[in-house]
């Protein structure tokens, strides 16, 4: 199946007064990387969330292709091929990356409660492992995949989220800075890895990051976040040289490389 | 090393690090099956409370451990067990009516009937978590033991109602069959024994399937975080309510099996304190863990009894009606005590402690390098 | 009229009870997310202490007394118990207050049995003529008493600087440590608190029309449960009108008990939860309680 084109048109979204989202307008075209940045609070994390169904929009539309997803329920989002990493690492800290990974397969497996306790899962099962085995190769967790999730290395459970959103066969793969507290090395691998599976797999990328290496080398467009607002959107090599991202965002003396801890923001 | 010389270097050991477990669990199931041939009542009976117990402590276990959902009525669902089965399976005495159906059907309706009941609670148990979820199933114990004593034709009120005996084929569950085996009389006790002990397997083997597979993962990335199992496209509220309902019907079979082993269904054994009683349960033995809920339910369940039968034995008890200690409240301070020791030296439960001690006895080379 | 009149003032009045009940469980919850399952059973030491003492030393001074016992039984638990767990496995901290409230339990079952001790209160056994109105004079002691007590709370949450450490940690518990408030002392004072709500509540409850001390304590002091859910969790406020709704409504019943004889004897006990979960069906987080965004 061919990627699918992601459409926001004035999006809008509010916590009790705060407007976090403000007709916010973009598109990505099929197959291509979109990068969305802007300052901490800009609203970034929130877009990604309205576009799952997690945050109901106040106001707009989101499309995929033609479906109309703007109040579709999350678990419907993400059957129409929408996979997500979260910028606050979402794992089951006591289970295997194996069955991490294999939550993955919810959607494309059907087992359900009875066929489960009849033994009837087990084939299928077995199969999506396979899969899962392979992807978790391809993101260089193969030797961790017994391993107890809690216990991995930071940059191991970014690694994993990755993976169990490709374990989804998404058609839109959408990243909540994926590499976040990784260092320059593990950053650019990752930022490979996002390339190789756009390419191999088909996959529209969304992804939001602070990292501008990161972005710079692998984004095909970039839509700049300021307030809620759309403040500039176009090629990295625009974007690099327009004067309100730069006064807004880039230009702000010397942001520090994005560490998970002063990443998050309070619960 | 190329990859298949090291799966060939590692399958021999795998194999051979499984083998005990299986060995054990073979002599296991072999104690188990001979033990009514030498054990008295007294135990077996304990056995059998135990086994009862131990089920609906399962199914706790799936919807607490695995889903994260607090419930604090499975003595509710436990109760529809014990009265669906006494009412579809007994007769009209007097003020109190049955339909009188054979005991297996009215079994399995009954366990039905609790799933039925746990779906009509779906709609409070699919949108509610943590405490509140707690709490609204708080209020199924007191609706339900109030209507205990209130529908008197179905339930027979405050004195409760008999039960009447299991029967499969022809073969009665009670002591009227005059079947001896090796020169020990089959009873009631010894023949349910051995019909706890299946339906105990099953259960423990249906809910391992849950937990291991596509459901119980789901469960499990629910519990950790809702949004994230929603993501990877769960339909939480669905889930919820369906763990919600299997929860049920191991309760319901746990019902059946308490109203068989007491041979009597009365009100006040269903109450606020059974509810807390299976959690306990769970958790001292390991949340999420069947063989946890199984050793947890055990031990909760003997506990007292062991004490008040050894009662003479033991310094400051004594038995019912003397002066001193009562047996059964040394059994509750015993058991509250324990609770309180396990939970501050071993928080996740005795499963983590087996767990620990393995780890420790096991040769460095096999332990995992982190 | 005048009958129905009387049982809404009585309903007001184990209301607020309940709230008080309700308060202490719900600071406990909110301040270290433990559900204290030994709470009821804090409550009925508390009244026990309250009835043992004050034959020998009077009624005023065993009611400080059995306040202090609760309110060090609450510190005790939290230092002696719960501060030796991990604070973030509420889990073990709540199987923890199961294990308390049994060896409480079995203690209490053990000292009482099926006697009841009376209170000894000075105000048991007076009634009040309001107009046409003939209260017992507990009811309107509890009116008025109960509101300066929450109002005080209040006061203290909101004006000094405990409340304040209390209230940050309640909202983000890692946050408020961060910026050096000490978990430690919100969660003892919460705890303690706790004790001192569920003994003052108790005295109300075990004072006349009830006829003092008994087992039976525990099961009414359950009934704040559902208060607290009703109203929902989040705020003082909904505590308190929880517990109004649980108690007017089941005096209520309980008072037509005749006309109401379809939904059973003592339909009254149990009203309570009917009214939860209805609740629970139109509002998942109850009348007052807010709405939960979980952020990823
Ligand atoms: N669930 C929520 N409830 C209330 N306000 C929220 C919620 N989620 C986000 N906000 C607010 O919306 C605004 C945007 O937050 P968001 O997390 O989207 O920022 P962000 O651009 O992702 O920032 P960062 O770079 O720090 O991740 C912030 O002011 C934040 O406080
Ligand atoms: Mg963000």
């Amino acid at each position: 199946m061919s990627p699918p084109r992601l459409a926001v048109e004035e999006v809008s979204l509010a916590f009790s007064g705060l407007l976090a989202l403000d007709e916010v307008c973009f598109t990505v075209e099929p197959g291509t990387v979109h990068a969305v940045i802007g300052p901490n609070g800009a609203g970034k994390s929130s877009l990604l969330n309205t576009l799952c169904g997690i945050y109901p929009v106040t106001g707009g539309r989101i499309l995929l292709d033609e479906h109309e997803v703007t109040r579709l329920r999350t678990d419907r989002i993400a059957a129409l091929g929408v996979g997500r990493t979260f910028q606050n690492i979402v794992v089951s800290p006591q289970e295997s990356v194996l069955d991490n990974l294999m939550v993955g397969r919810h959607r494309l497996t059907s087992a359900g409660l009875v066929a489960t306790a009849l033994w009837l899962g087990r084939r299928e099962q077995r199969r999506h492992e396979e899969r899962v085995r392979e992807i978790a190769h391809f993101v260089g967790l193969s030797a961790r995949l017994d391993s107890t999730a809690g216990l991995l290395a930071y940059g191991d459970l970014k690694r994993l989220e990755f993976a169990r959103a490709l374990c989804l066969e998404p058609r839109l793969l959408i990243l909540d800075e994926p590499v976040a507290g990784l260092n320059a090395a593990e950053s650019w691998e990752l930022g490979q890895l996002v390339l190789t599976a756009r390419k191999a797999l088909d996959l529209t990328v969304v992804f939001v990051e602070h990292d501008m290496g990161v972005v710079m080398s692998i984004a095909d467009r970039i839509t700049v976040l300021d307030f809620g607002r759309v403040v500039a959107e176009g090629l990295p090599a625009e974007v690099r040289r327009d004067p309100i991202v730069v006064s807004a965002y880039l230009g702000a003396p010397d942001r520090p490389e994005a560490t998970p801890q002063a990443e998050r923001t309070p619960q | 090393m190329s990859d298949a010389t090291a799966t060939a270097a590692v399958a021999p050991r795998a194999v051979a690090r499984r083998l005990p477990g299986a060995l054990l669990l073979a002599a296991a199931v072999v104690v188990l099956l001979a033990l009514p041939l030498y054990l008295e009542a007294f135990w077996l009976r304990i056995g059998l409370f135990s086994m009862a117990t131990a089920v609906g402590a399962l199914g706790l276990t799936i919807l607490f451990g695995a889903a994260g959902q607090l419930s604090l009525g499975h003595a509710f669902f436990v109760a529809v067990g014990t009265y669906g089965y006494a009412f579809l399976s007994g007769g009209d005495t007097g003020h109190v009516k049955g339909l009188g159906l054979p005991p297996i059907v009215a079994a399995v309706l009954a366990t039905l009937l609790a799933g039925v009941c746990g779906l009509l609670f779906s709609p409070v148990a699919g949108r509610l978590r943590g405490i509140y979820l707690g709490i609204a199933s708080l209020g199924l114990v007191f609706l339900g033991h109030h209507l205990l004593l209130n529908l008197r034709p179905v339930t027979g009120g405050y004195d409760g109602r008999s039960v009447t005996p299991f029967s499969l084929g022809g073969f009665l569950f009670s002591d009227s069959s005059d079947l001896a085996v090796l020169g020990v009389p089959f009873g009631a006790v010894e023949s349910l024994w051995y019909l706890f002990l299946a339906v105990t397997a099953v259960a423990t083997l249906v809910a391992r399937n849950v937990l291991r597979g596509r459901p119980g993962r789901a469960f499990r990335l629910m519990r950790d975080n809702e949004v994230g199992a929603a993501a990877m496209g769960v339909r939480v509220q669905r889930a919820k309510a369906s763990a919600f309902v299997l929860s049920s019907m191991y309760a319901g079979v746990a019902g059946v099996l308490t109203a068989l082993a007491f041979q009597r269904a009365v009100p006040d054994y269903f109450d606020l304190g059974l509810s807390i009683d299976f959690l306990a349960m769970i958790i001292l033995g390991g949340l999420g863990s069947t063989s946890g809920a199984i050793v947890g339910a055990t031990f909760v369940v003997a506990l007292p009894i062991v004490l008040s039968r050894y009662a003479d034995a033991l310094p400051l008890v004594v038995g019912p009606g003397q002066d001193g200690l009562d047996a059964s409240i040394a059994a509750q301070f015993v058991y509250g005590a324990l609770v309180v020791v396990v939970m501050l030296t071993q928080p996740g439960g005795l499963r983590a402690m087996v767990h620990t001690l393995r780890q420790r006895r096991r040769p460095p080379y096999a332990r995992r390098t982190p | 009229m005048t009958r129905l009149l009387e049982l809404l003032v009585n309903g007001v009045s184990l209301g607020l009870l309940y709230a008080l009940i309700t308060l202490g469980f719900v600071i406990v919850f909110k301040a270290t997310r433990v559900v204290n399952f030994a709470h009821a059973s804090f409550l009925l030491l508390g009244v026990y202490v309250v009835a043992s003492a004050q034959p020998s030393i009077g009624f005023g001074a065993a009611a400080l007394l059995g306040l202090a016992v609760a309110g060090l039984l609450g510190l005790a638990t939290e230092r002696l118990l719960l501060s030796r767990v991990d604070r973030r496995n509420h889990h073990a901290m709540a199987i923890l207050t199961i294990g308390l409230n049994v060896v409480l339990t079995a203690e209490l079952t053990r000292r009482l049995g099926e006697s009841v001790l009376p209170l000894g209160a000075p105000w048991d056994g007076h009634v009040v003529k309001l107009g046409p109105l003939t209260l017992p004079l507990t009811v309107v002691l509890t009116i008025v008493a109960v509101p300066v007590l929450i109002g005080g709370l209040t006061a203290l949450l909101t004006l000094t600087g405990w409340g304040l450490a209390m209230r940050a940690s309640i909202a983000d518990a890692e946050g408020a440590a961060l910026v050096g408030i000490r978990l430690r002392r919100v969660s003892a004072t919460a705890w303690v608190l706790a004790g001192l709500l569920a003994t003052a509540a108790g005295i109300g409850l075990a004072s006349f029309p009830s006829p003092g001390v008994s087992l039976s304590i525990e099961s009414v002091a359950i009934a704040a449960f559902p208060a607290a859910i009703i109203g929902g969790f989040d705020s003082l406020g909904g505590a308190i009108a929880g517990g109004l709704i649980v108690g007017v409504v089941q005096v209520l019943v309980a008072g037509n008990q005749d006309s109401l004889s379809f939904l059973g004897l003592g339909a009254g006990d149990v009203v309570a939860y009917l009214v939860m979960i209805v609740v629970l069906l139109w509002r998942p987080s109850g009348l007052f309680g807010s709405k939960e965004f979980s952020r990823v």
